[in-house]
């Protein structure tokens, strides 16, 4: 059974769900290896450093956009990483700025639970695979609303 | 009305087309001509006394098609024109080229208008009337797609661009086996609004005259992201309509912008958008080039089938302006 306790995922749900995202091929041994900050380039304009965060989690789109319809189900999404504002993570399709998702990282990740973002920007990496950056709206939602973000088991 | 001062510059005067100047409509305002590109425009005619159709026939004979009104008349002659469009637009005894030009015009001051203004509700619900009028008139069988390009203004103005990039919009979409007229009008809707986020690029790289630094060129091309922002939340706009102004610089094969992504992540409408907006660019005279000969601007972007453009999409455009 799909489930999610207080806002956290449980790593079962993680197993079940397919994941579509299709790492390239120079990602696929040393993506989730990846730890620490990410240094700054030269002309770097960021306010928070970005620190390495790989591993799956859950997205659920909500569909704010009215031109943009979303069905809602749940993704598993892999992190990028995440500063003090903002995360990044991958997922196998593309999302527009504006739009609103849901994210659940497994407990032992972060403190939050559950982490609200907007889309800032979205790049194509390759076949199945967008590095989207969005930047952070609410953390550790415990509504009623968002804590189980299966909608089937509302 | 003021009399003529001696020192009326052509900076004051606003160019028109003859063929907008029906005689019902030019009652309150003198009209000026230039009988020389050194000189500045001499009173042709009083409001106070009438123009007609022998007179339009008469300077049209002479080489004359276009006329000048004062700057401060302008916003009234563009009143009454948006006015009359309808009519004009259905008068059977106008030349359907002339009927072209008029549309043109009205199209390109209501984004000038809107545009100015930055009222993106105003821009949108002009559009979208403005449109009916578009997919009426270019749904006609008795004309070439080539007759529209040659009414077309091409200036480096960006709603002179726009406008000519949602009028050929249509016809492409036309060419491509679009028919139904609500699908056309929202294509022409896009393709008018599909440049709206330049309204944040600064004018001084917009008119730059040379090569742009990477800074500047990183600035224009926020333009696209800009403009979706502006429209994402708008119950009116559709995702077709969004996706024209969001990935109208993708390319084909990928590498484009803002995103990137490859063909079958770019809209059918984007990728007919992309292929009109770089025909209307290339065949423009900007500060930085002049316009090219329709055989350069089809070889050039023959070079960019299916890289740049969808190879079916740039085919069909090209035949239908052969």
């Amino acid at each position: 059974m799909l489930d999610v306790s207080d806002g956290v995922v449980r790593p079962e749900l993680l197993q079940e769900l397919d994941c579509q995202i299709q790492l390239p091929t120079k990602w696929e041994r040393v993506y989730f290896e990846e730890k620490g900050l990410q240094r700054a380039s030269f002309d770097e304009r960021r306010r928070f450093l970005r620190a390495n965060l790989r591993t799956k989690g859950l997205m659920r789109l909500r569909s704010v956009l009215p031109g943009i319809s979303r069905a809602p189900r749940l993704y598993v999404i892999y992190t990028y990483n995440i500063a003090r504002a903002g995360i990044a993570f991958l997922h196998s399709q593309q999302l527009f700025p504006e739009e609103i998702c849901e994210l659940w990282l497994p407990k032992s990740q972060l403190p939050q639970k559950v982490m609200i973002v907007e889309v800032v920007q979205c790049t194509y990496v390759g076949e199945n695979c967008y590095l989207i950056g969005a930047q952070l709206i609410v953390n550790d939602i415990t509504s009623a609303e968002t804590r189980n973000p299966n909608p089937s088991l509302h | 009305m003021r009399a003529v001062a001696a020192s009326d510059r052509l900076d004051d005067f606003h160019s028109v087309s003859i063929n907008t100047l029906l005689p019902s409509r030019c009652s309150d305002m003198d009209l000026f001509i230039q009988r020389s590109t050194k000189e500045r425009p001499r009173l042709y005619r009083s409001h106070d006394i009438e123009f007609d159709m022998d007179d339009v026939r008469r300077l049209i004979a002479k080489g004359v098609r276009t006329l000048y009104i004062r700057k401060s008349d302008h916003q009234e002659y563009q009143d009454q024109l948006r006015r009359i469009l309808p009519a004009l637009l259905g008068n059977e005894e106008l030349p359907l080229s002339e009927r072209y030009s008029c549309l043109a015009e009205v199209v390109r001051d209501t984004l000038a208008t809107s545009f100015k203004q930055n009222d993106i509700s105003q821009a949108v619900a002009s559009c979208t009337d403005l449109a009916k009028d578009c997919v009426r008139l270019l749904q006609r069988e008795d004309y070439t797609a080539k007759e529209l390009v040659n009414v077309l203004q091409h200036d480096f103005c960006t709603f002179t661009h726009s406008a000519n990039v949602g009028l050929l919009s249509v016809l492409l979409s036309r060419a491509l086996g679009i028919s139904d007229e609500e699908e056309l009008r929202q294509i022409t809707v896009g393709g008018l609004l599909h440049d709206l986020g330049k309204q944040e690029v600064p004018d001084y790289i917009l008119t730059k005259p040379s090569k742009l630094t990477e800074q500047e060129f990183d600035i224009v091309k926020r333009h696209a992201v800009w403009g979706y922002r502006k429209l994402c939340h708008r119950n009116d706009i559709s995702r077709g309509q969004l996706m024209m102004v969001y990935q109208h610089h993708e390319r084909v094969a990928g590498g484009g912008y803002p995103v990137g992504c490859p063909k079958g992540d770019i809209h059918y409408w984007a990728r007919i958008c992309t292929v009109v907006d770089v025909f209307e660019a290339l065949s423009a005279n900007r500060p930085y080039r002049r316009p090219l000969q329709r055989s350069q601007l089809f070889e050039t972007m023959s070079r960019g089938e299916n890289k740049l453009f969808d190879g079916e999409i740039l085919r069909c455009w090209m035949s239908v302006m052969a």
